[in-house]
């Protein structure tokens, strides 16, 4: 499962024997823990902005829940498939994976990262798994060569192991240099993939972990450990950030506009690749929590005709029971969302039911390339939920305020940034940077770099401090 | 190589259970309003068919 080029790094390391007591991947762990791009995961949203309630996840706690499922999806997958120990999948570069596969979005969730796009369309673009790759490989500062040579690419950020950098690409795709190379239905979106400057890097790391001769699309088994992994923490703890929040409890899903369903509908037909109605997102909503609407035979009066069963109800007690059945659902729902146990052991068992629904499929040939995937069932469970919980949130007008917001703050202070002598206003790492690169994309990669690594706190203050009429904040350090 | 235990998606979650079960035992109000009786029995299990009263529909 991993050759000695796995471990390999961009700027080579003397081997020190002091450390030979733990695997290079494990040192990569320690890299990623104690830098402060991953520190910074903690001021950055998730779905809730977190300044509104401490209970929210963060970047930084989703990234740790992510890390600690696809660990456990590891373990579980050497243990049930009874891997032999050249074949098994280690666990502490899925959790690398897990801890390290968010630190590229910008602040303000989703809507910094189209902000940062629409501004460095003609530059590059942006994106949230291009920029990780470029933390991790260029902006962290634990490596560097020679600075001396005027343009060139001295940085090597953490210097992680080709085979650490391999788990956090998610997407084999080079994002277009300018606006007009886009095809039509990208123009407007972040595209997925990685930037035109890291495409030497990738190669590199292609040649290293699946070999020179290697050709098609590139995934890690790590890294689709990883994805799974988001994808069961985003379907089971956004959902339990809404219950805990009090903005929905299930039976309210039942209650939502037709729009919900239908964009949900779309979205996890994408996902299975196959068709998937709003009639299929109800049925699946249903199926998770339709055993609130199951009632004793005794609610109802037993009926026959028609050489059928039925359950009556008296015409006179049809209102009291109606109201009463309907009390009772509605209590259930309440406390499934409000009962901290009751919550707890239904994402538990969410989560749970989750990673035992993981299949392997080793590739012999590519052995680094190996595939798992959710059983189809579970795969339908966990798009409908981590969407259906997106899009009933995204349209309510508190989020939608918060949104605008954070979109409109980050184009503002790329505005100022890029304006004349704008550069004085970066820490001088920055601008040092700003001022090593000779062409313009590289300088406006820079920028983008500073913005990206803002946390949604230091971003509304940085947007204050050039906008707001507080003098208080002019004095304050960068 | 070994091959994984499969779990079900179609058992309901035991939580919601919970769930319904603290809404029938503490919430006073809720009793079978065509019985009088309580929904479930104390202790929670669920009245069975002896709290029905069988009627035929005549066409």
């Amino acid at each position: 499962m991993y050759s000695e080029k796995d471990s390999a790094r961009e700027y080579p390391e003397p081997d020190d024997p002091n450390e030979n007591y733990r695997s290079p991947f494990r040192k990569d762990y320690g890299r990623l823990i104690h830098s402060p791009a991953f520190r910074r995961l903690q001021g950055k949203t998730q779905l809730y902005p977190g300044l509104e309630s401490d209970f929210f996840r963060n970047r930084l706690t989703h990234s740790l829940e992510v890390a600690q499922i696809a660990k456990s999806i590891a373990i579980r997958i050497n243990s049930v498939y009874k891997l032999k120990v050249a074949d098994q999948i280690n666990p502490d570069i899925c959790e690398f994976a897990g801890l390290a596969h968010d630190l590229g979005h910008p602040p303000f969730g989703h809507q910094g990262e189209e902000a940062l796009d629409e501004c460095l369309r003609d530059f590059g673009g942006f994106e949230g798994n291009a920029q990780t790759l470029r933390i991790l490989s260029r902006i962290e500062k634990r490596a560097k060569g020679q600075l001396e040579t005027k343009d060139n690419e001295y940085r090597f950020g953490l210097n992680v192991c080709y085979r650490s950098l391999a788990s956090i690409l998610k997407y084999d795709n080079v994002i277009p240099q300018v606006s007009e190379d886009r095809i039509e239905s990208q123009k407007n979106h972040a595209i997925k993939g990685f930037y035109y400057s890291e495409l030497p890097l990738v190669k590199t790391i292609k040649t290293n972990v699946a070999g020179p001769d290697f050709e098609g699309k590139f995934k890690t088994i790590e890294c689709r450990i990883m994805d799974i992994a988001d994808d069961i923490a985003y379907s089971t703890y956004d959902l339990e950030d809404g219950f805990k929040a009090g903005f929905y409890h299930p039976v309210m899903f039942f209650c939502y506009p037709g729009e919900v369903f239908e964009n949900v509908a779309r979205k996890v037909a994408k996902a299975i690749d196959g068709p998937f109605s709003a009639a299929d997102v109800r049925e699946e909503l249903l199926r998770i929590f339709g055993s609130i609407y199951e009632f004793p035979e005794s609610s109802f009066v037993k009926a026959e005709g028609d050489d059928k069963t039925y359950f009556a109800i008296e015409e006179s007690k049809a209102k009291a029971t109606f109201a009463n059945l309907t009390n009772i659902a509605f209590t259930a729902s309440k406390n499934l969302a409000d009962n901290g146990y009751i919550r707890t052991e239904f994402t538990s068992g969410l989560v749970g039911e989750a990673v035992n629904g993981v299949e392997y499929f080793p590739d012999p040939q590519h052995p680094a390339l190996s595939k798992v995937q959710l059983r189809r069932d579970l795969l339908i469970r966990v798009e409908v939920l981590k969407n259906f919980t997106f899009e009933s949130q995204i349209l309510s007008p508190r989020l939608k305020v918060s949104e605008f917001r954070g979109k409109e703050i980050v184009k503002e202070i790329f505005k100022a940034l890029i304006d004349d002598e704008g550069w004085r206003l970066m820490p001088a790492d920055y601008q040092r940077n700003f001022h090593h690169f000779l062409d313009l994309p590289n300088k406006y990669r820079c920028i983008g770099d500073f913005i990206a690594g803002m946390t949604d706190r230091y971003a509304i203050e940085f947007y204050g401090r050039l906008k707001s009429e507080n003098p208080e904040t002019i004095f304050k350090p960068f | 190589m070994g091959k994984a235990k499969t779990n079900d998606s179609t058992k309901s979650f035991s939580a919601i259970e919970k769930a319904k079960d603290k809404a029938y035992n503490e919430t006073y109000h809720f009793r079978d309003s065509q019985t009088g009786q309580s929904s479930r029995k104390e202790g929670g299990a669920i009245n069975e068919k002896q709290d029905s009263i069988k009627i035929t529909i005549k066409k």
